[in-house]
């Protein structure tokens, strides 16, 4: 019962979230030119216009790249964590990891075009590299935090390290881990955009530079919208599952 | 059984414990008496396993052992229920009926019938360190090392806990450590009192009727 009360609250906050991002769009909408911030009125009242079957077609291309880049990064990222805090090398990975991190999207975006060419590859991979950095670095830092008494208790009691990391580690980690799903995933969604804006002819971020070309301000803030709802939609989902499954790993000290 | 043969253990130059011979056969009930610093608990993490460091030799004949850490030690994600039953979920013990009962007495014992679905950050630090001590006995180890754990537990659940434990752990061999002279009687057959801040000099002091907590306070601590 407290689940679904839960969900319905977390859905009420991200309504919210989105009525007050609208409300700041509206009043802004009232002070520029419909050709340079449309009302958001304007954009509702063209939304049949707005999703066809391209929209659609492009959509699913972006959300497709998006969730294969994003996952990718999110187990590999998750794994050289892991792998920095096993091996020891901390402080040497992360500094590399927060110096890939500092690399503006759009330089990494013209080297992959022209690496790759126009394509899937491009969004694929700018989401891969700049997401996999934010994922380890917030891993490894987990596991560095996690309470190293405690492995003295499983110890003490007879465990050994499978049950030291079944009891201490992967626990501490699920924290971490449904962060980095919600930050990793509002960052790749970002990415995917620009990177289909600088190098592919399909998908969400082709048509915004299609609608940047033509000076179509309704497109672009109908497309922003869109984005949005996506990430709140996204958003809720994490929380319903965090709520049903991992609510005891989030505790206050 | 636990046996040690001219156990020394040094931090980098520092002698902490000097040739400790000492033999606890089973059933015993002794409490190392020392000052804090003195290395209680570097003694307890080198009997239970958690420290290998050292030169000497020790011999600790039981299956299953526990102990009971200074601190709770308690997992954050566990409710007290799930804390306390964790050494059976870790060594795949089965729990029936007698452990179930017992677990009930204890939780009445330290009065925490009301809160076993309450995570440690809910509950306060002598129910945590109450929680550790219930986790440590319940499922009846051969050997139990008990360090400090009263520290944070009131005057009155004290005694009714060690009363307890007297009552139906009686064949446990326990090994306890206190800085506290009034826990000494309470729970031990057997005392070793450590000198010069160091385990080097040690005595061994039967508990008896006559035991006289101000001499020894006068005699060897002073």
């Amino acid at each position: 019962m407290k689940i679904i009360k839960n969900f319905f609250t977390s859905i009420k906050y991200n309504i919210l979230a989105l009525f007050f991002f609208i409300l700041i769009w509206f009043i802004l909408s009232l002070f520029f030119e419909d050709y340079l911030i449309p009302s958001p009125l304007l954009i509702f009242k063209n939304l049949k216009s707005h999703i066809n079957s391209t929209f659609i077609q492009n959509l699913r291309i972006t959300f497709s790249r998006l969730i294969l880049g994003f996952f990718s990064s999110y187990l590999l990222g998750t794994a050289v964590g892991i792998l920095t805090y096993k091996l020891k090398i901390k402080t040497t990975f992360n500094t590399f990891l927060i110096l890939l991190e500092v690399i503006p999207g759009v330089i990494l975006g013209v080297i992959f075009l022209l690496l790759f060419g126009i394509g899937n590859l491009v969004p694929f991979f700018m989401v891969f590299f700049l997401t996999l950095p934010l994922i380890a670095i917030n891993t490894s830092n987990s596991l560095y935090k996690t309470n190293k008494l405690m492995e003295e208790v499983v110890v003490s009691f007879n465990g050994n390290s499978v049950d030291i990391l079944n009891y201490i580690y992967l626990p501490g980690l699920i924290p971490t881990l449904i962060s980095n799903l919600t930050l990793g995933f509002s960052l790749a969604l970002k990415v995917v955009i620009l990177g289909e804006f600088i190098g592919s002819q399909e998908g969400i971020g082709y048509l915004l530079n299609v609608s940047r070309i033509y000076f179509n301000m309704n497109e672009i803030f109908f497309y922003l919208t869109i984005m949005i709802i996506i990430m709140l939609g996204f958003q809720i989902l994490i929380d319903f599952f965090k709520d049903l499954l991992l609510k005891k790993f989030f505790y206050k000290e | 059984m636990i046996k040690t043969v001219g156990l020394t253990k040094k931090f980098n130059d520092k002698t902490v414990i000097y040739d400790l011979n000492l033999t606890l056969n089973k059933g015993s009930k002794l409490t190392v008496f020392a000052p804090s610093g003195a290395g209680k608990t570097t003694l307890i993490h080198i009997l239970n396993g958690l420290d290998k460091n050292f030169s000497g030799k020790i011999f600790v004949k039981s299956k299953l052992t526990s102990t009971i850490f200074q601190e709770p030690r308690l997992f954050n994600y566990m409710n007290v229920r799930e804390n306390i039953f964790f050494p059976f979920r870790l060594n795949k013990i089965n729990i029936d009926d007698k452990i179930i009962s017992l677990y009930h007495k204890w939780l009445n014992i330290c009065e925490l019938e009301d809160y076993e679905k309450y995570y440690p950050h809910q509950i306060s630090g002598g129910m945590k360190q109450k929680t550790a001590l219930i986790r440590g006995y319940l499922f009846n180890p051969q050997i139990i090392f008990m360090d400090e754990p009263f520290k944070s537990i009131d005057i009155r659940s004290k005694y009714n806990i060690i009363k307890f434990i007297k009552n139906y752990y009686n064949d446990i061999t326990i090994f306890f450590t206190t800085h506290n002279l009034d826990e000494i009687p309470m729970l031990s057959d057997k005392l070793l009192l450590f000198k010069d801040k160091k385990l080097y000099k040690f005595k061994e002091i039967n508990i008896n009727k006559d035991f006289d907590l101000q001499e020894i306070y006068d005699n060897i601590i002073k």
